[in-house]
C-alpha cells in the first residue's frame, strides 16, 4: 500500500466513523437522487479510497507545483457520492461526476466533474441538495451552448510557439506544437472533447450523436478548414461546454480565447491563482483552466500596463505585438493600443506597421501614411496601400491533422 | 429612375469612441436575443445580429438589428429595422448618411473626410440592397436587377478623387470600385489617366464591370 492509499484509508475510516451531521442528513435527502447522485455506502467509500493515487491522471500539462499540490491533498479527499453520469462526446466513454469531503475540514462537499480532477479544481458544493443543484447548473449543459449563448470572452497570451510544447500521449515527452500534436494532446486531455475545428467554423460543427466512422472522418476533415483569418483550432470543453480556441498569430504567438458562461465559484480560481502564481480570470469554468494548465494566460490589461511603463523600443515592440494579437476581434481594445503605433524611432514605426499589415488594419495605416515624416517609409506605405494589403498569418496547424486523416483513408482502402 | 433617398435611412455609424458595448448593453436591456455572431477575418468584417422585438401588444413585427465592426475602414455601423429606429437614434451617438456626406465634402481634417468616404462605401451597398427588390429586371439578364444610380454617393466619391490627400482618394476610389451603381464606370474611365498610381486597379474594375444584385435572392450580391 502506497502513501496515498494509507492516508486515504485513514481519512475514509475517520469520516465513516464520525460523519458530520450535515452529511448524514444529506445522504437521506431524496432530492439528491433527482440530481443523478448516488451516495456511496461505507464499504464503497473504503474501496474508493484504496484506489487513491498521488499522481495526476487527467493528461494535463502539470508543473512541479501542481503535482506537489495533488500529492499533498488528494489522499485527504474522501469520495462520498458519484453522479450524474455523462458520456464523453466523440469517445463514447461514460464517466461519473464525484463528490468529496475533505477529511481535514469536513465542513461541506466538494464537487469534481470527474474523479481525475486535481483537488485545486474541485468546487465547494455546500451541504444541501439545493446547493448541490446550484453547482451542477454550471456543468453538463443541455442543450450544449453555442457562440451566441456563451456570453463571456477571455483572451490570453499562451506563449511563443517555439518555446511551448505538449506531451506526446505515446512517449510522454514534450513535443512542439502543431495541428497534430495539439489534437493528440486534447484527445487524451480530460478537460476537452475529442474533436477540434478550424477557423472556417464559428460554431461546433459536430453532431450530438456520432454516425458511421467514415462520415465522421469526412466531417472531421471538413471541420479542419481555416477561414481567411488568423489560423485557429477550437475545442469544446468537456464539462462546462465552453469553447477553447488556440490562435496562431504570425506563426509565432499563441493566443487562447475562451467563450464561456461565468462560474459561480470565483474563490476556487482566486485560490488557484494565489497558489500557483497564475492569472486566470476568476470566472473561468474549472474545465477551461484544466485545459489551459501549463500555458501562460497573459491578458491584454497586463500588456497595456507593461506598455504604459516600458521605454525601451525593442521591448515595447514585443509587447505591442502580443497586445495586438490579443486585441484581434476587439476594435475597442485595439483603439486603446493605437497611440503605441506612433513613435519617434522610424525603425519602431516600420515594425509596428508590419503588425498592422498582418491584421489588415488599413485605416490606421492610412492615418500613419498621412503623418509619416520619413520619405522612404512613407513611399513604401503608400505603395502598399495603393496595391492593396495582402499579408497572411502562416497556418501552423496545417498538415498535422490532415496527415492523420490521410493515414485513415489509406487504411480504409 | 431614382433610388429612394430613404434607402439608407436605417443605417448609421456610431460616433468614434462609442464602444460596442453601447449597442450590446442596449440589446440586453431591451431583451433582444443575440442570434448571430460572426467573427472578423482578414477581409471579412465582424457582424452581430439581435432579434428585435417590439410593440408586442399590437402584434407588431420581429426583425433584426445588426452591428458591424469594420476593422479595415475603422468604423462601427448599426442597421436598425423600422420598429426600433427611433429608439436607436435616441439611445446611441450616431451619424446618418447625411452627416457622412457633409463630412466627406467639407471636413477640414482629411482623416475625417477619408473615414466618411469609407463608411459611405458600406452605406451605398446597404442602400442598393434595400432598393433592389423594387428595381426592374435587366432585360439582357433577367437574373439581375438594374440598380439606378444614387447621385449622392457618386458625387461624393467623384469629389474624393480630386482630394489632395492620397488616403482620401483611395477611399473614394474604393467606393467607386465596389459600388452597385453603374454610373461609377464612367467616372472610373474619366479619372483613369489622372490617377497613375491606380491605373491597374481601375482597369481591373472596368474590365470586370459593375457589381450586380441577383433577382432571385434580392440582397445577395451578384
Amino acid at each position: 500500500m502506497n502513501r496515498a492509499q494509507t492516508l486515504g484509508r485513514k481519512a475514509a475510516t475517520r469520516l465513516v466513523a464520525d460523519p458530520p451531521e450535515w452529511l448524514r442528513t444529506l445522504r437521506r435527502d431524496a432530492a439528491t437522487q433527482d440530481l443523478g447522485v448516488s451516495w456511496h455506502d461505507d464499504d464503497t467509500i473504503a474501496e474508493e479510497t484504496e484506489d487513491a493515487d498521488e499522481r495526476p491522471s487527467d493528461w494535463g500539462l502539470h508543473t512541479q507545483a501542481t503535482r506537489q499540490h495533488i500529492r499533498l491533498n488528494r489522499p485527504h479527499l474522501v469520495p462520498v457520492a458519484a453522479g450524474p453520469e455523462y458520456t464523453r462526446r466523440g469517445m463514447g466513454t461514460e464517466s461519473d461526476a464525484t463528490w468529496y469531503v475533505d477529511s481535514r475540514d469536513p465542513q461541506h462537499l466538494l464537487f469534481a466533474p470527474s474523479p481525475e480532477y486535481p483537488p485545486f479544481l474541485h468546487v465547494p458544493a455546500g451541504t444541501t441538495a439545493e446547493q448541490m443543484a446550484q453547482v451542477l447548473r454550471g456543468f453538463f449543459p443541455v442543450p450544449r451552448p453555442t457562440r451566441v449563448t456563451l456570453p463571456k470572452v477571455a483572451r490570453g497570451f499562451l506563449g511563443y510557439l517555439g518555446r511551448l510544447g505538449v506531451p506526446s500521449p505515446y512517449t510522454g515527452q514534450v513535443e512542439g506544437i502543431d495541428g497534430l500534436t495539439l489534437d493528440r494532446y486534447y484527445t487524451m486531455n480530460l478537460y476537452t472533447e475529442v474533436n477540434s475545428w478550424g477557423s472556417a467554423f464559428f460554431d461546433d460543427p459536430y453532431p450530438e450523436e456520432w454516425h458511421r466512422p467514415i462520415e465522421m472522418i469526412g466531417l472531421g476533415r471538413e471541420a479542419m478548414k481555416q477561414a481567411d483569418a488568423v489560423p485557429s483550432k477550437t475545442w469544446r470543453t468537456a464539462h462546462s461546454g465552453s469553447y477553447l480556441t488556440i490562435e496562431a498569430h504570425d506563426g509565432e504567438l499563441l493566443v487562447g480565447e475562451v467563450r464561456y458562461r461565468s462560474n459561480t465559484y470565483p474563490e476556487v480560481v482566486e485560490k488557484l491563482n494565489a497558489t500557483f502564481g497564475s492569472y486566470f480570470p476568476t470566472d473561468l469554468p474549472v474545465d477551461v483552466i484544466g485545459a489551459l494548465l501549463g500555458f501562460d494566460f497573459q491578458t491584454i490589461d497586463m500588456l497595456e500596463r507593461e506598455l504604459a511603463e516600458e521605454t525601451d523600443p525593442g521591448k515595447m515592440l514585443g509587447q505591442l505585438h502580443i497586445a495586438t494579437a490579443l486585441a484581434y476581434g476587439d476594435l475597442d481594445a485595439f483603439a486603446r493600443l493605437r497611440p503605441h503605433f506612433d513613435h519617434d524611432n522610424p525603425s519602431y514605426r516600420a515594425q509596428a506597421m508590419n503588425f498592422l499589415l498582418s491584421y489588415n488594419y488599413a485605416y490606421v495605416l492610412e492615418e500613419l501614411a498621412h503623418t509619416e515624416p520619413e520619405e522612404q517609409l512613407s513611399e513604401q506605405l503608400h505603395r502598399v496601400l495603393n496595391r492593396g494589403i495582402n499579408s497572411r498569418h502562416p497556418d501552423i496547424f496545417e498538415g498535422g491533422a490532415d496527415y492523420d486523416y490521410d493515414d485513415e483513408d489509406e487504411d480504409d482502402e | 429612375m431614382t433610388t429612394s433617398e430613404l434607402s439608407d435611412s436605417h443605417c448609421y455609424v456610431l460616433r468614434p469612441g462609442t464602444p460596442a458595448s453601447a449597442v450590446s448593453d442596449l440589446a440586453v436591456g431591451q431583451g433582444w436575443e443575440l442570434v448571430a455572431d460572426q467573427p472578423r477575418g482578414y477581409d471579412r468584417v465582424a457582424i452581430r445580429r439581435w432579434r428585435v422585438t417590439g410593440g408586442t401588444e399590437t402584434g407588431a413585427g420581429v426583425d433584426e438589428m445588426e452591428l458591424i465592426d469594420d476593422h479595415i475602414a475603422g468604423y462601427r455601423a448599426v442597421t436598425a429595422p423600422d420598429l426600433i429606429r427611433d429608439r436607436i437614434a435616441g439611445s446611441l451617438p450616431l451619424w446618418s448618411a447625411d452627416d457622412l456626406f457633409t463630412q466627406a465634402q467639407s471636413a477640414a481634417d482629411p482623416l475625417v473626410r477619408m473615414r466618411a468616404l469609407r463608411a459611405l462605401q458600406y452605406f451605398q451597398i446597404v442602400a442598393a440592397m434595400q432598393a433592389a427588390p423594387q428595381a426592374p429586371l435587366d432585360p439582357d439578364d433577367p437574373d439581375l436587377r438594374l440598380i439606378a444610380d444614387d447621385e449622392r454617393y457618386l458625387a461624393a466619391f467623384r469629389r474624393g478623387l480630386e482630394d489632395p490627400v492620397p488616403g482620401v482618394r483611395r477611399a473614394a476610389l474604393d467606393g467607386l470600385c465596389r459600388t452597385f451603381y453603374p454610373g461609377a464606370q464612367a467616372i472610373l474611365r474619366e479619372y483613369r489617366d489622372r490617377l497613375p498610381d491606380h491605373t491597374e486597379t481601375i482597369d481591373w474594375y472596368l474590365e470586370k464591370g459593375t457589381h450586380r444584385i441577383r433577382a432571385k435572392a434580392d440582397g445577395e450580391a451578384g
